[in-house]
């Protein structure tokens, strides 16, 4: 029952490429499965607002790095690489790796609002809010006018740097501010409150559909009258 | 059994992080201020921005800042000021936490929270060799780096210099130079004060308003009455020898 040689030639090939698709199937589903993992972790940082241990931070890193050596185009696992270099103030630079990681997902995949958002977080924590820190948070505003997080981050820097941004930039907070007063407009007081910059979002109180409590409007009529 | 090692597991967490979770929020802002994270270099901060654990406050020439932890707690900075957060935990659910200030060089006026209303012995304030502790709410701190000079606007503040202790209760001062404290009235303390030091004390007594501002923007504070008149050297016949915020 042996097989025919030239059945054989092209079996062997088949078989092979089946085979190489079954291991890096089982790579690539290891990998999501790792940063899946690894994004449920970090989002239970973000939840309790308790900044981690170096050692969990260290070890979460590990896993992510684990799985970027087994999908390097993927963008997630540059992402992550980034924002938990962000969180590793005990190492120097680290704000610079975490910029580095962001600019290679931002290659990969420069669609994505959350990416130009972290950038520009990155670039604030680390005090270079020049034109790089615009750029991102521009792209951040332009791509993701409704989500939430990007909008928060936002407008939360860019009320922080109203006054040194460029007119362009200012337009493209303003806008987020816009969307997120109609979102949520008693957090985006509260952001505002907190950068000094009530006048910014109270000005978009009136286009907030939905109705704002009366701490929200006591907020801007106090604010008017100051 | 497994579940119930979960859940407190789970609780254990919850607690850790609830006590974990503790900053200072910039309140007012002049002039250029500095924040120096771990490793980081130093960056300009803003108002709004966060100051945690860890972190070094650097003000500048004709610079000020407020900051305002999350338990309440007010640490004022005047010009030329460096100011590390040693160490800051608060837990918000049971209102306990500790404070340790430490400022290298400057004027500091700091309003205890409720840390320091629950826990006085949690809150401490180091300057140069000089460790402070509170029996109080509001006083100032000022150092050069060897010299230290505090007064005490209400309430009660421990004075550890050169091995000794002494407490300073509201309306006096002590100042620590040389190896010994000298006691006195706020005011005979602010006589006996180098010219950077009285400086120090105008721009602090300068940020009553900016303090009493930050207080009445927290949500979670009733809106407090003027301060009296206090000392430095536009008004150097203060009552109290500092002006308090608190007005208790």
């Amino acid at each position: 029952m042996a097989l025919a040689p030239w059945r054989l030639l092209v079996a062997a090939p088949v078989v092979g490429v089946l085979a190489w698709l079954a291991v890096h199937a089982v790579r690539v589903g290891e990998a999501g499965s790792i940063l899946y993992d690894a994004e449920r972790e970090m989002a239970t940082w973000a939840a309790s607002g308790a900044p981690p241990g170096p050692q969990t931070v260290a070890w979460v890193e590990a896993d992510v790095e684990r799985a970027r050596a087994a999908t390097p185009e993927d963008p997630e696992a540059e992402e992550l690489l980034g924002e938990l270099a962000t969180r590793r103030t005990d190492r120097a630079g680290s704000l610079d790796e975490a910029l580095r990681h962001f600019a290679r997902a931002a290659g990969l995949r420069p669609t994505s609002p959350y990416t130009w958002a972290a950038m520009a977080d990155a670039r604030y924590r680390k005090g270079d809010t020049g034109p790089a820190f615009e750029t991102a948070l521009r792209r951040a505003a332009e791509l993701g006018p409704a989500e939430p997080e990007v909008q928060r981050t936002v407008v939360d820097l860019g009320l922080a740097t109203w006054d040194e941004v460029a007119p362009a930039t200012r337009q493209a907070v303003e806008s987020t501010v816009t969307g997120a007063m109609k979102r949520d407009a008693a957090e985006t007081l509260q952001i505002a409150g907190r950068r000094g910059r009530l006048a910014v979002a109270c000005r978009h109180l009136a286009a907030a559909p939905r109705r704002v409590d009366p701490e929200g409007l006591t907020t801007c009529s106090r604010e008017a009258t100051s | 059994m497994k579940k119930i090692s979960i859940i407190l597991a789970l609780m254990a967490l919850l607690f850790t992080d609830a006590v974990l979770a503790a900053s200072a929020v910039v309140g007012s802002l002049t002039g250029t201020v500095q924040v120096q994270s771990g490793a980081g270099a130093p960056r300009v901060l803003r108002q709004g921005d966060e100051v945690v654990q860890g972190d070094t406050v650097l003000t500048g020439p004709a610079s000020s800042v407020v900051l305002k932890f999350d338990d309440g707690q007010i640490a004022a900075l005047t010009a030329n000021s460096r100011l590390q957060v040693t160490a800051y935990a608060f837990n918000p659910q049971a209102r306990t936490g500790n404070i340790l200030l430490s400022l290298v060089v400057g004027g500091m006026r700091a309003i205890t929270g409720l840390i320091g209303h629950n826990q006085p012995d949690s809150v401490k304030f180091r300057a140069a060799t000089a460790t402070i502790g509170i029996r109080g709410s509001d006083g100032m701190i000022i150092t050069d780096g060897t010299t230290v000079a505090v007064t005490v606007a209400d309430g009660a503040f421990t004075f550890t210099f050169a091995g000794e202790t002494i407490v300073i209760p509201a309306g006096r001062g002590a100042l620590g130079a040389d190896n010994r404290i000298t006691q006195g009235t706020a005011q005979q303390i602010f006589n006996q004060l180098p010219r950077t030091f009285q400086n120090a004390v105008g721009g602090l007594t300068g940020l009553t308003n900016a303090i009493n501002q930050v207080i009445a923007n927290a949500p979670d504070q009733p809106q407090r009455p003027p301060p009296p008149p206090t000392p430095g050297p536009n008004n150097p016949t203060g009552p109290t020898g500092g002006g308090s915020a608190s007005g208790r």
